[in-house]
């Protein structure tokens, strides 16, 4: 080593405090700046230290080997600034020091304070998705807590299906909307308006009415993602909607119990079938004899919708015997949640599994049913242990194919005028942000392109979909399902209209005053109770079916000009519009018309004809000479409408087997009238299967 | 490099970081597009959940202010009522996030009476001004809707626990003898239970903790409220097993079909009234009473957003909503229990149980009933309900005053079911847990 290059080896040590004082002030600053916008100083302190510390020694030790022009240089600039620049910088510094001192003790004095107010973030799902909605929502709102203070809650709540979303949507989340000269006294929403939408599929988006994107938003370059249709949009331009991407995806699957896993299940054979149609062809030769397939209620579930299609093309013959076939009268739920609810109530009463029937439900739902997670909404179907001897008798065992198609879940922000706010939007943008390093995939998803996720050891927090296959074997879940899209909602919604026998139904809510008293079930008075069923009804028909609504009173006459009096009509969005805002307007007033009298007054048409009665029951002194008027029931006015098949549904006090309605139904006929109880379960969940019934 | 200069460079070091800070913390970022509601209307419109009084009368109330006009001729401003649900969760939800955002989409909020410390610290509301006669609410009632001095609500309907027996039955004297006799209680995971434990607490060496305003130490949580509940637990394991799977409803259908005691609010009443194997003809075959201990002052008040764009109006309306005539349709035909001592006959010198005076819902609207029809509750049945809940209303404590009331009763319900559970919750960290969340602090026993 030569004189010169000692002496220069000398001037970058000589110059190293000056930079370590420059480093420790740049550590200050920037650990300051990171404290400002993020948080955990000293953490920030110390790893910014070490990296500029390096990057600076680096540094001058790289002078060694630079020419020797550009190293003078470098040295002589270091010497005549570096002072000026080291007192800048530890004025800085100290500054640095200083501000953070005082956040510090900011900080340390907010820590003693209450909390603010977290900011309430409205989520609103499918009712399937709820139980990993609601898991990954509590998780995103532990993490963003700071010194144990939330800053947002989350609200999760499940969505009644594509239908009434439809009419939600265009509405302002109301179930109706009022037609009439006269205000509303009175309007129900669909629950809390929702600031961010998960449906269950990109389809399902698709299908709801939006309005043309705000001119602010305009102005951002096309921000907001939403603009289609414009179609049936509202006329006050409300809500936005912003898709931001998938959360994961979901193949829907045909299931079957143990027994006929047990005959059907090939190790061998390929996990994901050609066609439902080869499926349904394996499930045959295995001796597997099915009666139906279990699938929800169209109209109510977006899953069951979009698995319509490829069942209708699975079996031969038309449309017709299809819809009948994946139709079963004895398991009508209104989604799947409601349906693996009911396995799971059923199978905790120590009953057998149905022979002979399939269920058709998204892999995510099957998944969380498996492994005993808790099911929608339905607070009598927790969390159960899946290795009950009871529970395990019910286990799902799923089937894949690849025209089956795969559920994509996007998330939606939804802005409604008034509530949009910079923090609200960048609360959903966090819990956006925090899905994508969260991904559901923890929460019995698979991605985006149908891939698995795996389990990570020790991590007992989250459930991938490996805790179902070590119940149902490894190789009946494939590692990776090709995504297939849905078909479009009111295509399918078309095709099931047309595949289904048609309903004319003719609605009658007693409202008499003694439906003011209290209801049996779920609280609140008859009237309401009876009401909110009928509008769960009318919102579940279609535009092929019929409907028309009649209040009965003494003082409201069936025939008359009363509120709640709509003529028979097709169900339109507007005619059913105007049936569910009449019922929702209805009062209780005046005494029991006598049954047989209110039954004459129905407006009935020709041909096959339902009508639905809804009723708190009748004292028999209402109902003088009861068995004459049953014997003209059972002529003259059978004789008059030879189609018309009556459904009372009682609210309660009275039961089927009290009269007057005992004698009504007998006088129909088996086959020509029913009685149906109200039940605590959902109004959704009764008015589709009474309408099941119906078709 | 001389002194000065060295100052110099020092200085204006430090004042680059002053600056930039100051820039950091102060300059607003991106300019979010919002989307403003149009606030000039007229209309009111009244958020609450749905309408669960009998013959809808909330809804008939709204309708009757759309009807009448004011003493002066003019019109009302029309009203709408919004039921947002049937979940207080949810309506708590809804009501909140609207209010949060800066809305004028509401004009008159219906909130639970645990709600007013949130939302008036929140700055949701608009101090009441203008109603009248407000030493006719029962005082109880109308302090949960006061805050920091201010009132910001007042009562709509009141709630106390009742204890309902069946005929033949005499009701135990004390609220350990209530809980051993394995009466029907509501300890299934909601509202209910944190409601339930409360009393248990307030009844079993914990009274006045976790009530009100008083703030109870770490060290009352420890030795006497955690106590009092695995006192509870022990029966919820034993005699009250059955009610860990019930809330009010489930209760009533318990109570209905052989339960012989319940603890239940007073809309209970008229429930079981209307249940035909509860009657003996024109005969209750079940009693109600005020229990020997204190119990849960709950209810809904009513208040004005402070976001209305018509908080002249609003308040006319709360007003209306609240006055006697009012209340006296709510309790008789609605079987809400009423906020003003007036809709109970009662005044100023004659507020005991026994100058109760009521009349049934048809001689209040003159309605005719039908043929074989009578009013659900008689003018004996509805005096007794309502000096049992006057008696009541006297031992009733209100639940703690917190803005954090949603953590409060969330880690509490958590704490209480692990305690029923067994799961080995220490005292301390009950006490911890407990303490923290009612300063909105997450935490879990």
């Amino acid at each position: 080593m030569t004189q010169r290059e000692n002496g220069d080896s000398d001037g970058w040590v000589r110059e190293l405090p000056h930079v370590l004082v420059i480093d420790l002030a740049s550590t200050l600053l920037i650990s300051l700046g990171v404290t400002l916008l993020h948080h955990g100083f000293w953490l920030n302190a110390a790893v910014t230290l070490v990296v500029i510390a390096a990057l600076t020694t680096g540094f001058l030790y790289s002078l060694r080997h630079l020419p020797d022009t550009v190293r003078g240089r470098t040295t002589r600039a270091l010497r005549r600034s570096g002072p000026g620049v080291m007192w800048a910088m530890t004025g800085a510094g100290a500054m640095g020091l200083i501000l953070l001192v005082a956040i510090g003790v900011h900080r340390l004095h907010a820590s003693t304070r209450p909390c603010g107010q977290p900011l309430e973030l409205r989520v609103l799902t499918t009712p399937e998705t709820l139980t990993p909605l609601r898991a990954a929502a509590a998780e995103f709102v532990n993490d963003g807590a700071s010194g144990g203070c939330r800053r947002y809650g989350v609200s999760v709540v499940p969505e009644t299906g594509p239908v009434p979303l439809y009419d939600g949507f265009g509405r302002l989340w109301r179930r109706s909307a009022s037609t009439d000269a006269r205000q509303a006294d009175d309007e129900r929403l669909f629950g809390p308006q929702p600031d961010i939408w998960i449906p269950s599929s990109t389809a399902e988006y698709a299908f709801v009415p939006k309005s043309p994107e705000p001119a602010g938003a305009a102005a951002e370059g096309g921000a907001f993602g939403s603009r289609g249709g414009g179609a049936g949009a509202p006329g006050r331009g409300d809500p936005y909607f912003r898709p931001r991407g998938s959360l994961g995806s979901s193949p829907l699957v045909l299931a079957l119990f143990a027994k006929a896993n047990q005959a059907v299940a090939n190790p061998v054979a390929a996990p994901v079938q050609p066609s439902t149609a080869a499926l349904l062809r394996r499930v045959h030769d295995a001796g597997v004899r099915l009666k139906g397939i279990a699938r929800p209620v169209p109209e109510t579930s977006a899953a069951a919708l979009a698995v319509t299609p490829a069942l209708y093309g699975a079996r031969p013959g038309g449309d017709e015997s299809d819809e009948r076939f994946v139709s079963p009268a004895s398991l009508v739920s209104p989604d799947a949640a409601s349906l693996l609810c009911r396995f799971r109530k059923e199978a905790s009463q120590g009953a057998e599994p149905p022979d002979g029937f399939a269920v058709a439900v998204p892999e995510q739902a099957l998944h969380d049913y498996d492994v005993g997670r808790p099911l929608g909404d339905d607070r009598r179907c927790g969390a159960v242990d899946p290795n009950d001897r009871s529970i395990a008798a019910w286990r799902l065992y799923p089937y894949y194919s690849r025209d089956l198609p795969t559920l994509d879940y996007p998330f939606v922000q939804v802005r409604w005028r008034g509530q949009d706010t910079p923090a609200r939007n960048a609360a959903v943008t966090a819990f956006r942000r925090w899905l994508d390093r969260v991904p559901l995939t923890s929460q019995g998803f698979r991605d985006a392109s149908g891939v698995r996720a795996s389990a990570d050891e020790g991590d007992s927090e989250h459930v991938t979909l490996s805790r179902l296959s070590g119940l149902v074997g490894e190789h009946a879940l494939p590692y990776s399902v090709s995504p297939v899209p849905p078909e479009g909602v009111q295509e399918t919604l078309d095709r099931v209209a047309a595949a289904r026998p048609r309903v004319s139904a003719s609605l009658m809510l007693d409202v008499s005053d003694s439906m003011g008293a209290a209801a049996r079930v779920r609280g609140g008075a008859r009237l309401a109770r009876g009401a909110s069923f009928l509008q769960s009804l009318v919102a579940q028909l279609q535009v092929g079916d019929r409907v028309g609504s009649q209040v009965s009173s003494s003082a409201a006459s069936p025939a008359g000009e009363a509120f709640g009096n709509v003529p028979p009509d097709a169900a339109s969005p507007e005619q059913k519009n105007l049936i569910i805002g009449r019922l929702q307007a209805v009062a209780s007033a005046g005494a029991d018309r006598p049954l047989i009298d209110a039954i004459a007054a129905a407006d009935l048409g020709s041909g096959r004809q339902d009508l639905v009665l809804v009723t708190d029951g009748q004292v028999p002194a209402t109902n003088p000479d009861l068995a004459g008027r049953a014997r003209w029931l059972a002529g003259e006015f059978r004789g008059r409408h030879p189609g018309l098949r009556l459904t009372v549904v009682l609210t309660g006090p009275a039961g089927c087997g009290a009269s007057p309605v005992r004698e009504i139904v007998s006088a129909l006929g088996p086959g020509g009238a029913r009685c149906v109880p109200l039940t605590a379960a959902p109004e959704e969940e009764q008015a589709a299967e009474i309408l099941a019934g119906l078709r | 490099m001389s002194a000065r200069t060295a100052m110099a460079c020092s200085a204006g070091g430090a004042a680059a970081v002053l600056a930039v800070t100051l820039a950091v913390l102060l300059v607003p970022g991106h300019r979010y597009p919002a989307m403003k509601a149009d606030c000039d209307r007229r209309e009111l419109v009244i958020a609450g959940g749905t309408d669960v009084s009998l013959k809808n009368q909330r809804r008939a109330l709204v309708r009757q202010w759309n009807e009448i006009p004011y003493p002066d001729g003019r019109p009302h401003p029309h009203a709408t009522l919004v039921e947002v649900s049937d979940s207080a969760d949810l309506q708590h939800s809804q009501i909140k996030a609207v209010a949060e955002s800066g809305s004028c989409a509401y004009d008159v909020l219906i909130m639970d009476n645990t709600w007013t410390a949130q939302f008036a610290d929140g700055g949701y509301l608009r101090p009441l001004k203008g109603i009248r006669d407000l030493g006719d609410f029962f005082p109880a009632a109308l302090r949960t809707g006061r805050r920091n001095g201010e009132q910001y609500a007042v009562p709509f309907n009141v709630d106390v626990g009742l204890l309902y027996y069946q005929d033949g039955v005499v009701p135990p004297s004390t609220w350990t003898g209530l809980l051993d006799s394995g009466a029907a209680l509501q300890l299934a995971d909601y509202e209910g239970l944190t409601v339930n434990a409360l009393e248990a607490v307030w009844n079993d060496g914990g009274d006045g903790l976790l009530s009100g305003d008083r703030r109870p130490s770490r060290e009352e949580l420890r030795t006497e409220v955690y106590p009092a509940l695995e006192r509870l637990g022990a029966r919820a394991r034993g005699p009250l097993a059955p009610s860990r799977q019930e809330r009010e409803l489930e209760s009533i259908e318990a109570f209905a079909f052989g339960n012989r005691l319940m603890r239940n609010w007073p809309y209970a009443f008229p429930a079981l009234a209307s249940e035909p194997r509860m009657r003996d003809g024109t005969r209750l075959r079940f009693g109600v009473t005020a229990p020997r201990a204190h119990t849960v002052l709950g209810g809904q008040n009513l208040a004005v957003a402070r976001r209305s764009p018509n908080p002249d109006a609003a308040t006319d309306l709360v007003g209306f909503l609240t006055e006697t005539r009012g209340q006296q349709l709510l309790f008789s035909c609605g079987g809400f229990a009423p906020a003003r001592s007036s809709a109970l006959g009662l005044s100023p010198g004659r507020g005991a149980p026994g100058d109760v005076k009521v009349q049934p819902c048809s001689a209040l609207t003159g309605q005719d009933l039908g043929r074989g029809e009578a009013d659900t509750l008689g003018q004996a049945e509805l005096t007794r309900l309502g000096q049992a809940f006057v008696t009541a209303l006297g031992r009733a404590r209100p639940r703690p005053v917190t803005a954090h009331y949603g953590t409060f009763t969330g880690t509490f319900r958590g704490c209480v079911q692990k305690i029923f559970d067994g799961a080995g919750t220490g005292a301390g960290a009950f006490a911890e847990a407990v303490d923290r969340s009612l300063d909105g602090r997450t935490a879990s026993c």
